[in-house]
């Protein structure tokens, strides 16, 4: 509520009243009874996108139709599974509405890449879809949840959307070494049993843990990521690991724990997240900052 | 010009609504005068409260009697004016016989005196007893009757069948009572009228509506009193016509007053109440002969010729005697004349037996007179101007229908235009029928030529919703027009890809701006959407995914606008909002990064407190 009145006033001085927001967020957070226009709007601010002419934009993309048919066939081939086990998803977004914002997003990527040389984004990646399903779950309309969402993607995230998906694999590595700073013991447990990041947690990068459930518990996770950075994605992905690590260490098959991640509780791991950042070292923090923007880092890290 | 003499053909019956206001309207007025006569109070007194009765007794009689129904659905449909012409013919071709006229007279001669003794004897106090009997006896007072009985008559009597009519002259004994009661109870209200004043009321009535409308017409009459008469000069010319002519037809007048001579006679035997009706009964006859001539289309209207001499100058103009259109207005000031010089002639009677025989006398003139202005008017007598003819049964001018014909075309097409149906309803224009259109389903274009609308030169294409030019050459505006492809084609290597990849994927325009060849892909713009944004919709074919309902496009611009008017201040809006996306870009994740820290310096500043 106070959230809400926050946003709509006319902030005197942006930064700071950014800082504010993202404080308010932290603190209070947006409850669920929030309507859902209040979080897009709070996500909007945050990642400092822009919602005007989106839907002119997205209409334009819209207009385009399906995109070619090597692109529209891998984002149909995922987005009938999207969030499959997520009622309350299913029944807010349709298999449609996934399938036209990606297609507007290969558009957009298609477009972009022949003007630009520069991101070089991937029209389509697996998992995107999932990237895509909090916004649709959260946004009031399709160009609000695309933009939002193009803006992740090409503003917040684009080493991990990249043609070679660099900045995953560069978020592996670094989820490595945040966990081996953070919980060597279980660290050491799973790379005794030949479980790095690269295997177990790729769909947590990539998705920015929207493939946990529930999609209520994610989407707070995302409220403070918007406000903080998502590179506390890897911290989150080392939270539940360290929330979940007796499981894991009893298990005589801990890849099935890794992998079907019980439901998770964004208020447990946030705290815990946030906990581990006075125990990182600045480079590594640093790294962890620049690892979403800077295709550069996979040098650095490899090293 | 037709219109005009439409209204005409219903001055008929525009008389006796008139006359029945008038009374209305009058009445109270005019009840002072009476004080001469000889039972002035008790009259006053007795037509009061024969009023009311009156109407009892008429709905007795009316349920009593089916005959008397019947008369009362002719002059209701007098009345209406709807299927007056039917009725008023059939009934003026049988009244039209002299020989017959004069026999139903004598019928009712002999009916009235003996109902009138029956009464007597049979003690009736008042005149509502005697007003019965009368009824039975059949006095005719068609206008009286119909003015007292027309808001009944039209709800009650509406369902009565015009085939009765035919029994008219049977039936004229029984319709007379009603107008007899109705004239005993309101003696002086008859008399009273302002007849001048009314006379270009009649003017006005000849709008059917104002005539059926009671209401209406009491304020018409008030209206009327301070009008100009602009027909005046015509009716003066008309009477000097007719003045002559019907001073022959004395045998039917005088038959009429015999029975109201009796009548008088007979209210003079009877108490305060009989010689008050006696009164009435002087009035009644003039009315009565107004009635008969009515029905044998010989109008008794003669008083009024004798009235006017002192204010109309008579002249013979053998011209107007011919059927002509203005012809017809004195045909209804005719019968307001007639009332006029009842009026006199009540007052008169009153006094004296002498003044009797003097209505008798003027009474016979004008129904003579009133009868030829009948002929005149009611007769099927084919008026003509240039190729019009007047069609009085239908009382409509007749001759220039085709002017019409241009009108039902349009508004066939216009009608079409608004529903945009997928199967054509046969429309006149077309010839195509339904094997047509089946036949034509292979051939889309044949099949939109066939039973597409056509306006002017433009023909509906209804399967892609759009015009075409009827013969079928029609150019592509936008031929040679490349379409916009997104934001850059910069490199033509990419361009060909997009429009190979994209066959399904072009660009749509707005629908209508579709090509001509779209026509085998008609299909795929049928939907369910509004057709306001269909130019919104994609053109992929097959796939409704990229459609986007009108509903789902006011949503998105509505959340667009809520945003911008919520939480706009937080951004800088404005034409550069395109390019933003660098700016935010470098805003967020290069100089502003340090909004990734803040969560990092905040955890390590409260962890060294």
């Amino acid at each position: 509520m106070s959230i809400e009145k926050f946003i709509s006033q006319p902030p005197l001085i942006v930064h700071s009243s950014l800082s504010q927001l993202r404080y308010l967020v932290l603190s209070e957070g947006l409850s669920d009874e929030d309507h859902q226009r209040t979080r897009s709007h709070v996500w909007s601010i945050l990642s400092r996108a822009s919602l005007e002419k989106c839907t002119q934009e997205y209409l334009r993309l819209v207009q385009l139709g399906a995109p070619p048919s090597n692109w529209i066939s891998k984002i149909k081939n995922d987005t009938f599974r999207t969030l499959s086990t997520d009622e309350k998803f299913r029944n807010k977004v349709t298999e449609s509405q996934l399938i036209r914002v990606l297609s507007c997003f290969a558009w957009d990527v298609l477009d972009s890449n022949q003007t630009h040389e520069l991101p070089g984004l991937s029209p389509y990646v697996q998992g995107m879809n999932v990237l895509l399903a909090p916004f649709l779950y959260v946004c009031p309309t399709e160009p609000i949840a695309y933009k939002l969402f193009h803006s992740l993607c090409f503003q917040m995230i684009p080493t991990y959307l990249n043609q070679s998906l660099s900045g995953v694999h560069v978020a592996a590595k670094l989820l490595d070494k945040c966990l081996k700073i953070i919980d060597p013991k279980l660290s050491k447990f799973l790379t005794d049993n030949l479980l790095t990041a690269e295997i177990f947690g790729i769909p947590s990068i990539l998705t920015l843990s929207a493939c946990n459930k529930p999609l209520d518990q994610v989407i707070k996770l995302w409220d403070f990521m918007f406000a903080y950075g998502f590179h506390m994605n890897i911290l989150f992905i080392v939270a539940q690991l360290v929330i979940n690590r007796q499981a894991i260490m009893v298990s005589s098959s801990p890849m099935n724990l890794l992998r079907e991640t019980p439901s998770i509780n964004a208020d447990e791991i946030i705290t815990l997240g946030v906990g581990f950042l006075a125990k990182l070292p600045d480079t590594l923090y640093t790294n962890l900052v620049d690892h979403l923007t800077d295709e550069s880092i996979t040098m650095s890290n490899h090293l | 010009m037709s219109i005009r003499p439409v209204v005409l053909d219903d001055v008929g019956e525009t008389s006796f609504e008139d006359v029945e206001s008038t009374f209305t309207y009058k009445d109270d007025i005019e009840v002072p005068r009476l004080a001469p006569n000889s039972a002035t109070s008790t009259t006053t007194e007795n037509t009061t409260f024969s009023k009311d009765k009156r109407y009892s007794s008429h709905t007795e009689l009316a349920s009593d009697l089916d005959d008397d129904m019947n008369y009362n659905s002719d002059f209701e449909e007098y009345q209406n004016g709807t299927d007056l012409p039917l009725a008023v013919d059939r009934r003026f071709r049988e009244s039209s016989d002299q020989d017959e006229l004069a026999d139903l007279q004598e019928q009712l001669e002999k009916k009235l005196s003996l109902n009138l003794r029956n009464s007597k004897t049979g003690g009736g106090s008042g005149t509502r007893n005697v007003d019965q009997y009368i009824n039975h006896a059949g006095l005719v007072r068609p206008s009286l009757k119909d003015s007292v009985r027309q808001r009944r008559s039209m709800v009650d009597l509406a369902t009565r069948s015009k085939g009765n009519i035919t029994s008219l002259n049977s039936q004229q004994s029984r319709r007379v009572p009603n107008s007899r009661s109705y004239m005993n109870l309101r003696p002086s209200s008859g008399r009273t009228l302002s007849y001048k004043s009314s006379m270009p009321s009649l003017m006005r009535f000849n709008r059917q509506d104002v005539l059926l409308e009671d209401e209406d017409d009491e304020d018409d009459d008030e209206d009327e009193d301070d009008e100009p008469y602009p027909y005046v000069p015509r009716v003066r010319r008309s009477y000097r016509d007719l003045g002559p002519r019907f001073g022959e037809r004395t045998d039917d007048g005088n038959v009429v007053q015999d029975i109201a001579v009796e009548a008088t006679e007979m209210a003079n035997n009877g108490d305060d109440d009989d010689d008050n009706f006696g009164n009435d009964f002087e009035g009644i006859d003039d009315n009565f002969q107004f009635a008969t001539n009515n029905n044998n289309n010989f109008s008794a209207f003669d008083p009024t010729l004798r009235l006017s001499p002192s204010e109309y100058d008579i002249e013979h103009d053998d011209t107007l005697l011919t059927p002509q259109l203005h012809k017809k207005h004195y045909a209804f000031d005719a019968p307001l004349d007639s009332y006029r010089e009842a009026r006199q002639q009540r007052g008169t009677a009153k006094q004296a037996a002498a003044a009797a025989a003097v209505n008798r006398r003027n009474s016979t003139r004008a129904r003579a007179r009133l009868k030829t202005i009948r002929q005149e008017i009611d007769l099927n007598t084919p008026l003509k101007r240039g190729k019009m003819k007047y069609n009085p049964r239908e009382k409509r001018w007749d001759g220039n229908e085709d002017i019409l014909s241009s009108f039902d075309n349009i508004e066939n097409v216009d009608r079409k235009a608004f529903i945009i149906k997928n199967k054509r309803s046969k429309s006149p224009l077309k010839t195509s029928s339904s094997t047509q259109i089946a036949a034509s389903g292979t051939n889309a274009a044949s099949s939109n030529s066939q039973h597409g609308k056509v306006v002017g030169k433009m023909r509906f294409d209804e399967k892609n919703l759009r015009w075409l030019r009827v013969d079928g050459t029609e150019e592509d505006p936008f031929h040679g027009i490349t379409d916009l492809m997104p934001r850059s084609q910069s490199s033509p290597t990419k361009n060909v890809k997009f429009q190979s990849q994209g066959h399904s994927g072009n660009i749509l325009r707005s629908q209508s701006q579709l090509p001509f060849g779209r026509d085998e892909h008609g299909n795929r713009f049928i939907s369910s959407e509004s057709t306001r944004f269909h130019s919104l919709t994609t053109n992929s074919t097959t796939d409704p995914t990229y459609q986007i309902t009108s509903k789902q496009l006011e949503k998105f611009y509505h959340e667009e606008n809520k945003w911008s008017r919520k939480v706009g201040g937080w951004f800088i809006l404005g034409d550069k909002s395109r390019d933003t996306g660098s700016a935010d870009q470098s805003h967020t994740s290069l100089n502003d990064k340090s909004y990734m820290y803040e969560i990092r310096n905040m955890v390590i500043s409260s962890a060294r407190n």
